[in-house]
């Protein structure tokens, strides 16, 4: 009872956060479509961070995610003049960048484990322990299928709801809650299987 | 929990416990949850798995990008979005040039991506850099008000072109730019991938798209641009396409969002069959077919398998025709604002900066575009594909609104797009 209550207010607390954010976009997008250059620059600055950690979870080399990042921000710089009010900047952006990252991981070659994993992991203050899951969790999560990961990072890291899950990715809802789920206990199965981090660091 | 194959019932139960986490069940599902969880220990040690592997997806600790990157993004874009400007004529020599560049080499960052990003941007910015001097804009103006020179091919319609030095020039930039972008991205292709935004910038939210695509690679792929602009050819062009023996037909999987959701179906044809259907589409859409290659110097290489001398020879047109769209408008105190299309080398580009080219006739992206004359050109494309050893991939698009308001107002400029 109590987790379910947690999960729901969690939820809430997430679409008022995006709520309060989209608001704010909106004004950003439209001064920006006005050609005000400092809220373009503000919206991007805003946006960067974000894009840039989904681009290095989905592709693993901070390389190919600087790229990828700055590619998807070009891209909303081009296309923002074009872009209709109606429509959540927030989903967009995301989506470009979920875009870009799938079609580069088609083509190359398997991600590995994220610079970050491995310098967090390396100069972590945490115990041992910690510092090892997580580097498991990461490598698990570099070997997850495309289609279960995207879904999964947008859910538990970048704090999405479904809803917004579904737009980002163009997947039906319940194609979402699948995913999810699956994602979920491959990594789980990863993780209790525990080749994750030793394949990696092999 | 076991590790085995799991059951359809298994699935059910996952999801609804991961939604049930997530706070995404409705108030009747979240009670049928509830009970399971109260009801049933595997439940509730399924539900702790999951907390647990969610927890650890939290705990990820999360890259900063570097400090440049937004900085980077808007030097490399050149600067602030605009809303799109129309067609302004006595720049549009500059536009186009530095427009064509911009696209050929976004579609470069694409193809050769992990090396050529940067030397694409800089190249860009380079660009960027050096626009026309004052000097060849005034020529382009004389150019211009000296009346209509009508480009080989055209059949002496009412068209001005701009000088042959600006196009000289224009043709000097694109081909340097396209030949400096294919050796850092070490290919011989400098257009592929991207530019389904560009398609969509071009047609707007109006527009109707059927993308074929045989076999799924870019690489030595002939590229054959069909544009319509009459309701008649275009659902003629359309149904030869949807009679085909598609390989595939889908919804297209390069979205981009808001920007291009109206741009719509892919197709796949074999190779075989897509052999089959180019008479026809030439028979369908007279004039408006244009055939391109992703390489360098593409236009010299089209003119050689089709058997023709010269590019600019009669029956062949380089140029991308660009007409000025309804509504245009001029920005005081130009200098010269002319009611004619103009005719310029480079294909239309992305961009904001490019917003005079988004009216243009088809042409090719990043390679030269082969109008193959006003008239039909019987054969030609059947020809060209018996010859070669090329792939192909066919984009048809018409505008609505070109489509339905003028026979003669050319039609939006389509562009192919990552699949």
């Amino acid at each position: 009872m109590r987790a379910g209550n947690f999960a729901v207010c969690a939820a809430f607390q997430s679409q008022q956060r995006a709520g309060a954010d989209e608001a704010s976009d909106s004004a950003l997008v439209l001064r920006a479509q006005q050609g005000d250059q400092a809220a373009l620059t503000q919206l991007l600055e805003r946006y960067a961070p974000r894009l840039f950690n989904l681009c290095l979870r989905l592709v693993g080399q901070r390389a190919d995610a600087e790229d990828l990042t700055q590619t998807a921000l070009l891209y909303v710089i081009q296309a923002l003049p074009r872009f209709e009010p109606r429509a959540r900047f927030y989903t967009w952006a995301y989506r470009i960048a979920v875009n870009a990252a799938l079609s580069h991981r088609r083509k190359a070659r398997p991600v590995a484990l994220a610079d970050a994993d491995v310098r967090a992991s390396d100069a972590s203050a945490d115990p041992l322990e910690a510092a090892e899951t997580r580097l498991a969790v990461a490598a698990a999560l570099a070997r997850m299928p495309a289609e279960f990961r995207a879904a999964v990072l947008l859910k538990d890291v970048e704090d999405m709801d479904y809803a917004d899950i579904a737009e980002v990715l163009e997947i039906p809802l319940g194609t979402v809650k699948s995913r999810i789920a699956r994602g979920r206990l491959w990594l789980r199965a990863a993780l209790d299987s525990g080749g994750g981090a030793a394949e990696d660091r092999a | 929990m076991t590790h085995g194959a799991s059951t359809p019932a298994d699935d059910a139960l996952h999801e609804q416990l991961s939604a049930w986490l997530d706070g995404e069940l409705s108030a009747d599902e979240s009670a049928a949850a509830q009970e399971r969880l109260r009801d049933d220990p595997q439940a509730l040690a399924i539900l702790e798995d999951l907390r647990r592997v969610r927890g650890a997806l939290r705990a990820l600790p999360r890259a900063m990008p570097p400090a440049q990157l937004v900085t980077r993004a808007l030097q490399a874009s050149g600067g602030v979005a605009r809303q799109p400007r129309r067609a302004n004529l006595p720049v549009l020599r500059g536009l186009a040039v530095l427009g064509g560049a911009a696209a050929m080499l976004m579609l470069g960052v694409w193809v050769g991506r992990e090396s050529v990003v940067q030397s694409a941007l800089e190249l860009r910015n380079e660009a960027d850099a050096s626009p026309p001097s004052p000097a060849q804009r005034q020529a382009d103006r004389e150019a211009v008000a000296r009346g209509p020179i009508a480009p080989p091919g055209n059949g002496g319609a009412p068209s001005a072109t701009v000088s042959e030095h600006a196009r000289d020039q224009a043709d000097q930039t694109f081909f340097e730019m396209a030949d400096r972008v294919a050796t850092a991205a070490d290919s011989d292709i400098v257009a592929a991938g991207w530019v389904r935004e560009a398609t969509v910038a071009q047609l707007g939210v109006a527009a109707r798209s059927i993308q074929t695509v045989a076999p799924p690679s870019i690489d030595d792929t002939l590229q054959v641009f069909v544009t319509t602009t009459q309701p008649e050819a275009h659902a003629q062009v359309l149904a030869l396409l949807q009679e085909a023996p598609c390989v595939r037909r889908g919804a297209s999987t390069a979205s981009f969002g808001a920007v291009v959701e109206e741009a719509a179906d892919q197709f796949e044809l074999s190779a075989a069959e897509a052999e089959q259907l180019l008479d026809a589409l030439e028979t369908a859409a007279p004039g408006g077919v244009v055939v391109g290659l992703p390489w360098r110097r593409a236009e010299t290489a089209l003119a050689e398998m089709m058997g023709k001398p010269a590019a600019r020879d009669e029956g062949l047109r380089a140029d991308a025709t660009l007409g000025e769209p309804p509504g245009a408008v001029h920005e005081p105190g130009s200098a010269s604002q002319p009611d004619t299309p103009v005719a310029v080398a480079p294909a239309p580009s992305l961009g904001a900066g490019g917003g005079g080219a988004l009216a243009s006739r088809p042409a090719s992206v990043g390679g030269r575009g082969l109008a193959l004359g006003e008239g039909p050109a019987e054969g030609v494309l059947g020809r060209l594909w018996r010859q070669t050893p090329l792939r192909m991939r066919i984009l048809v698009a018409t505008s609505a609104d070109v489509a339905g308001s003028s026979a003669s107002q050319p039609a939006s400029a389509p562009a192919f797009g990552p699949r």
